[in-house]
């Protein structure tokens, strides 16, 4: 299917034409900060795929102390710096995909496959449905109110780096039903954040992910309940940090506009 | 200026603000459903985090940086 797609020229040149846009993007921000020293090799579907795996690795176990990641040895065609900006290009790309709803026919097909998969282990397993609804429901009433995935993801990494949700629900994060739910509520975060484009690879880790978070919807239901309250900390985590950098993007702005000045005030 | 000097400042407009909202609890139980003290306090809340921001801009230090909201909440 892939290999089909990829052989239709105009679908090639409109990828071409996304990527294209998503670098200038990145770069466009990363302007002031760095300047590139070459152009890195154009990323293979083998090199996506490790990138991809060592992505979904880094957040499945929330490691943020290896900032090069562990496979670009693998790849010496890249220097370290080439690969991190690939690794950042490639989140932004699954990021506008799915803010910006583009997907191709490929990212649908799986779309649909893990729906009706997920849709079958829930008619099997109705007792376990209210989790997954709820969890769910929380996540578009945040997407509503106009809050992007990544915000929301960054809003949650911050609580639980923080321990905010670990305080309210210490007893049940201690045990082992406790840590598979925060397992589960996470990954159900970054499923939304990063469906359909790694939908495939995370299909196993997806699948497990909400199996634990069924297991233990029944014990932990009236906790769940609860979960709203963690929801209006993590919007307000979000809209703080959002006004925060629109603080940051002032003051950047009023630098420019005072060194832009023809007599430097 | 030192930390201990804002933090007594921070201290006497706490309790300032306290007054207020004692105060604001008052007007709220002879005055159900009046919208008036709410807009005063967003009067106020309106007009600190536009000061925060006028003299963030105006230092070039961003006055929010580093503080936190959860931890504000938790600890």
């Amino acid at each position: 299917m892939r290999q089909e797609q990829l052989g239709d020229p105009a679908e090639e040149e409109r990828i071409k034409s996304l990527k294209e846009d998503l670098k200038n993007e990145l770069l466009g921000v990363r302007a002031g900060e760095r300047k590139m020293e070459r152009i890195p090799p154009i990323p293979d579907q083998r090199t996506r795929e490790s990138l991809k795996r060592e992505i979904i690795e880094e957040l499945r176990n929330n490691e943020q102390q290896n900032e090069y990641g562990r496979e670009w040895r693998k790849f010496p065609e890249y220097d370290r710096q080439e690969w991190e900006q690939l690794k950042r290009e490639l989140v932004s790309e699954m990021r506008g995909n799915m803010n910006s709803g583009r997907l191709d026919a490929y990212d649908r097909q799986l779309l649909d496959v893990m729906r009706d998969e997920i849709r079958t282990e829930m008619r099997a397993n109705p007792q376990h449905f209210y989790a997954r609804e709820r969890t769910r429901d929380i996540m578009e009433d945040i997407q509503e109110m106009g809050y992007t995935p990544g915000e929301i993801l960054r809003a949650v990494q911050q609580l639980q780096k923080r321990g905010t949700i670990r305080y309210r629900f210490s007893e049940l994060m201690n045990s082992r039903e406790g840590r598979g739910f925060k397992w589960g509520l996470s990954t159900a975060i970054l499923t939304l954040v990063f469906l359909p484009s790694v939908a495939k690879s995370l299909k196993p880790v997806t699948k497990w992910a909400l199996k634990e978070t069924m297991e233990v919807s029944e014990r932990v239901q009236g906790i769940i309940s609860n979960l709203k309250e963690d929801v209006e900390d993590i919007l307000a985590e979000a809209q703080f940090e959002r006004s925060k950098n629109t603080i940051d993007d002032e003051i950047r702005n009023e630098g420019e506009s005072i060194s832009a000045a023809p007599d430097g005030k | 200026m030192s930390d201990d000097a804002l933090r007594n400042k921070l201290e006497a407009a706490f309790l300032l603000l306290k007054e207020a909202v004692d105060m604001t609890v008052e007007i709220k139980k002879k005055e159900a459903g009046s919208k008036q003290a709410t807009r005063v306090w967003e009067d106020f809340l309106g007009d600190f985090w536009e000061y925060i921001r006028l003299k963030s801009r105006e230092s070039g230090c961003n006055l929010l940086a580093g503080v936190s909201l959860s931890r504000s909440k938790h600890t």
